[in-house]
């Protein structure tokens, strides 16, 4: 087993399988998509929506796919249900679907997708093989998010412009944050080494989290009993 | 009588003449005199910068060390964050204003330093980094010079040493002490002026080189011949770091031949291609800066003897190539992160043979 795989195979949680922060599967859209907030909801949406009803279906043909053929099966449903979702877009929210360009059709070959239905979906039931997508979805849905947002942020000085692209209840101005100096747009945030860098940084912040919480559980578990040392100088 | 302490080469103390708080402080002032030069012709906008990118480098370095758990006190002795400062500051072009600075020094101090893992670590030039950054996101502000247009024919000479030019250049960098923003064209850093080279590439439509073609006083001190003041200072400050034995002599002389012969090689008198002079390359520009303070940074450069030589021949020839066939105005940042990225490799290939060993690898 590859080190791709068990890392995969582990239970899917948020945090400690996450596809973006720990397995680092599907980058190519986190980084190249995530310089608005309203780009990053609508394919970490749109990646959503795929990854629950391609895995769903998966399972659902679980007996019939055969083994020899599956990754071909698999590419062929994730194939079907993004060419669904680019439909829907272009026919609703046709400006989004121009913003987003090439990445939604390569959702269909997005390899965050493909290893759950390798290692998961096609061995387990519907039920749990839904609540795996849902779950390894919203983990892609909120780091894509918190780097698109961190990155306009530093960019503009706004974030949530253009919302009303997706959701035309809302308003596409966007907040302002308060105290915000820069006068032109800080191109090098929204250019791709701004995103290499943001990306590094998450990952860099929820190492040091994990390293922190196992050395405060370790103290837990062995607590250090303070030494009592006879004073050997004359200095305290 | 005298005592004088010896540190083996591995001691680096704070009794040793080459401690690295000392040796910084030796760089900068070396640099003291380039500095003088120029608040004299320009004005206090260079002053001003240098200080406050300071400034935040040093309360950034301070930061960055308090969470990376190192003694505040001590890594901050190291005045390397100065230098940094320093460099940065001189690159800038004056009248920037505080925010500009800020992002720079602090894509410098925290990403291109700290992130690698501090002082001895980075593969690249902290300075340059920033710079460049800095000239990617905001092209606009990077080759902003403040040319004095309203004014160029006025009556009135201003002295670039006198409390309004100060006054202006403060505004400049701290927009909210003008109160009133639409205050802040009125005032002109008049003082402040891209090098020859620049003003040389950009021919067509500068004011700059309109006011010399028809004397005006506004530029009585600020002419030409202020840059090679400020250019052969910086030499002189080069020199003396020679003189100490703070850089090698290695770099900045490749450097300086290379652009020479290139210069050379390509000038055309009359030609239509606008290539400049040697003299323009050598002391009309940044070359002299770049040469002795920014290529020699001991941490990114390359170490070995012959390898600082093919360093500085790579980066001669990438500054000449940048200036005269690329699109930016001035090329010392890349050229030198371009060195950057060789040094290892030119580490590894220029070895020096190590006494008692064969010049071959070891089987």
């Amino acid at each position: 087993m590859s080190l791709l795989e068990s890392r995969a195979r582990r239970e899917s949680t948020l945090w400690h399988n996450n596809t973006v922060l720990v397995q680092l599967l599907g980058l190519s859209p986190v980084l190249a998509i995530s310089s608005s907030a309203v780009d990053g909801l609508a394919l970490g949406l749109a990646t959503l929506i795929v990854l629950l009803l391609s895995c769903a279906t998966a399972s659902f043909y679980r007996s019939r796919i055969s083994q020899t053929w599956r990754l071909v099966w698999f590419l062929c449903i994730m194939a079907f249900f993004t060419s669904l979702v680019d439909l829907i877009l272009q026919w609703q929210y046709f400006t989004l679907s121009r913003r987003l360009g090439i990445y939604v059709p390569l959702i269909c070959c997005n390899s965050a997708i493909l290893i759950r239905m390798e290692v998961f979906a096609r061995k387990n039931k519907p039920g749990d093989v839904l609540r795996d997508a849902a779950i390894t979805g919203a983990g892609f849905l909120s780091i894509i998010m918190t780097l698109a947002i961190g990155r306009e942020l530093l960019a503009t000085g706004v974030v949530f412009k253009d919302m009303d692209l997706l959701i035309p209840v809302l308003s596409g101005e966007g907040l302002q944050m308060p105290g915000y100096m820069i006068t032109d747009d800080l191109d090098f945030i929204t250019l791709a080494p701004g995103a290499l860098i943001g990306l590094g940084l998450l990952i860099a912040v929820k190492n040091s989290i994990d390293s922190m919480q196992r050395r405060n559980k370790i103290s837990q578990d062995h607590p250090v009993k303070p030494a009592v040392r006879a004073r050997v100088t004359n200095r305290s | 009588m005298k005592t004088e302490v010896y540190c083996s080469p591995q001691q680096h103390s704070q009794l040793s003449q080459h401690s690295t708080g000392r040796i910084m402080l030796w760089v900068i002032a070396a640099c003291l005199p380039g500095i003088a030069a120029s608040t004299w012709f320009f004005g206090w906008g260079l002053l001003l910068n240098i200080l406050v990118v300071m400034v935040f480098a040093v309360l950034l370095e301070a930061v960055m060390l308090k969470l990376a758990d190192k003694p505040v006190k001590t890594h901050l002795a190291d005045n390397s964050a100065l230098v940094t400062g320093l460099i940065l500051g001189i690159a800038i072009p004056p009248g920037s204003p505080w925010w500009l600075l800020f992002t720079g020094i602090c894509f410098a101090i925290v990403v291109a330093k700290h992130l690698y893992g501090g002082l001895g670590q980075n593969p690249f030039n902290p300075a340059m980094c920033g710079y460049l950054l800095l000239l990617l996101s905001f092209p606009l502000n990077m080759t902003t010079w403040h040319l004095p247009t309203d004014t160029l024919f006025a009556d009135q000479q201003f002295s670039p040493l006198s409390w309004t030019s100060l006054q202006y250049s403060l505004q400049l960098c701290f927009p909210a002490l003008a109160g009133d923003g639409s205050q802040i064209s009125e005032y002109i850093d008049g003082f402040a002026m891209a090098t020859p080279l620049i003003e040389y590439k950009l021919a067509g439509n500068s004011t700059v080189l309109a006011a010399l073609e028809n004397n005006s006083p506004l530029f009585a001190r600020a002419s030409e011949t202020g840059w090679e003041i400020i250019n052969f200072s910086f030499l002189l400050g080069g020199l003396f770091l020679l003189f100490k034995k703070i850089i090698g002599w290695q770099i900045p002389v490749s450097i300086i031949v290379t652009i020479t012969i290139m210069s050379l090689l390509f000038y055309e008198q009359g030609s239509t291609a606008v290539y400049g002079t040697t003299y323009l390359h050598l002391f009309g520009s940044a070359t002299m800066i770049g040469a002795f303070f920014i290529a020699t940074d001991p941490v990114s450069a390359a170490t070995t003897p012959g390898g600082r030589v093919v360093y500085g021949i790579f980066i001669g020839i990438a500054i000449y190539g940048i200036r005269v066939w690329g699109s930016y105005l001035d090329s010392i940042a890349i050229a030198v992160l371009f060195g950057n990225f060789c040094a290892p490799l030119l580490d590894h290939f220029c070895r020096p043979r190590i006494y008692g060993h064969s010049t071959r690898p070891s089987q």
